[in-house]
């Protein structure tokens, strides 16, 4: 669990750092912002789950190594200066694993009537 | 039976709906449209209707046909503490709706979830809490459960009150930041199954209208709260640290014997242990 989670966040991170301090040749400003928002909140995902105790099982495993997968492909989009549609395609994906991270904590959340 | 069960996609109100239709009676299952609906959406014998409890025509359209209805949609805490207008509306607003859709038609029951949280904060009391024990409102989800009775009672509409007790589940599930109830308080959940054979029996065995039931898990469901985290956790095979409430909360221990002829009472809390230590393995815990 511990490799994929630091992998996913190196790989966020690192991409939030890329975009923040280079940029994107042809990209607005203000889709420059729009994509930083959604990374950290992509991130944000990551770090609120992060003790999760569903994380630990082989599930929780499997999603992770998900996550960081798409996490990875998406630094190397960044990397290799690719063009605004190709960004965004690779963050929607990472949205989508930060997604089902935080409804299965949702499903998962102790309930007491 | 065409049988309506509303938060009948939830976890109680799923489990509750597999097992009204493996028994033969047609369910329609009534729950918000944005909820995860796969947990029925292939069960046979089960038609969905998504919709919004609040809403009198949505009520009134799936209530159409039915020959009985179990109602259990609602607010819990802790979002039922974030929002008192909402879960007014949603608890006794929504408990209204159901009235006046079954009520010109003469014979169609509810069965109605209540909670024991409606019995207040019981913990200077001496055990078991009896369901005579007047009920005391401590939070918006304990008052809306004790208003939705009275209406429920007050309708004419023939029924069955079961206060629920804390639901648990075999399944790897959070802790919250702070569990709901002291460590050294007196605790007794019931197995999500069992609570759903409650719900069944008290369609089908007409001696139960009327009445009110207390639904707990039993004597060996009685613990204190940190024994239940420990046991739980422990058999999951996961270490935790949690963090528990500082003041007494609406849980407690609470006599059963007077719904014990409805025959839900089908798994200890040895059994449950047994389950999650299963899962444990089987998800790479232990």
């Amino acid at each position: 669990m511990g490799e994929s989670l630091n992998n996913a966040k190196q790989a966020l991170n690192k991409t939030i750092e890329t975009i923040g301090t280079t940029g994107q040749h042809g990209i607005p400003d203000s889709e420059l912002r729009d994509l930083m928002t959604r990374l950290q909140q992509a991130r944000n995902a990551l770090v609120q789950n992060e003790r999760k105790i569903w994380l630990r099982t082989k599930i929780g495993k499997k999603m992770l190594v998900e996550f960081s997968e798409a996490s990875a492909r998406l630094l190397g989009v960044v990397e290799s200066r690719s063009g605004l549609e190709e960004i965004k395609e690779a963050l929607a994906d990472v949205e989508l694993q930060a997604k089902r991270l935080n409804e299965e904590t949702r499903r998962r959340s102790m309930v007491v009537t | 039976m065409r049988i309506l069960v509303t938060g009948g996609a939830g976890r109680l109100g799923s489990e509750a709906t597999k097992l009204i239709a493996a028994k033969g009676h047609a369910v329609v299952a009534f729950d918000l449209p944005q909820v995860n609906w796969e947990p029925v959406r292939e069960i046979l014998g089960v038609e969905t209707f998504p919709g919004d409890i609040t809403s009198p025509g949505d009520v009134g359209e799936a209530c159409e046909g039915a020959d009985a209805v179990v109602h259990l949609a609602a607010m819990l805490p802790p979002r039922s503490e974030a929002d008192r207008s909402l879960t007014m509306r949603v608890n006794v607003q929504g408990t209204r709706n159901i009235i006046e859709a079954i009520v010109g038609r003469k014979g169609v029951p509810i069965v109605f979830a209540s909670s024991v949280s409606a019995y207040g904060i019981t913990s200077s009391e001496q055990p078991p809490i009896r369901e005579d024990y007047p009920l005391r409102v401590h939070n918006n989800y304990s008052g809306s459960k004790k208003e939705a009775e009275r209406l429920i009672r007050d309708s004419g509409v023939p029924h069955v009150i079961l206060r629920i007790a804390p639901i648990s589940v075999a399944d790897v599930v959070e802790l919250p930041d702070v569990i709901p109830y002291r460590a050294d308080q007196r605790v007794e959940f019931v197995y999500v199954a069992d609570v759903a054979w409650a719900v069944l029996s008290s369609l089908e065995r007409s001696e139960a209208r009327g009445h009110t039931y207390n639904i707990a898990g039993g004597l060996s469901w009685q613990m204190t709260g940190i024994e239940y985290i420990e046991k739980f956790y422990g058999a999951l095979g996961v270490d935790v640290e949690p963090v528990f409430s500082e003041g007494y909360t609406g849980a407690d221990w609470y006599d059963t014997s007077r719904g014990r002829f409805l025959g839900y009472q089908r798994t200890t809390f040895n059994g449950l242990l047994e389950r999650l230590r299963a899962l444990g393995e089987q998800l790479g815990l232990r």
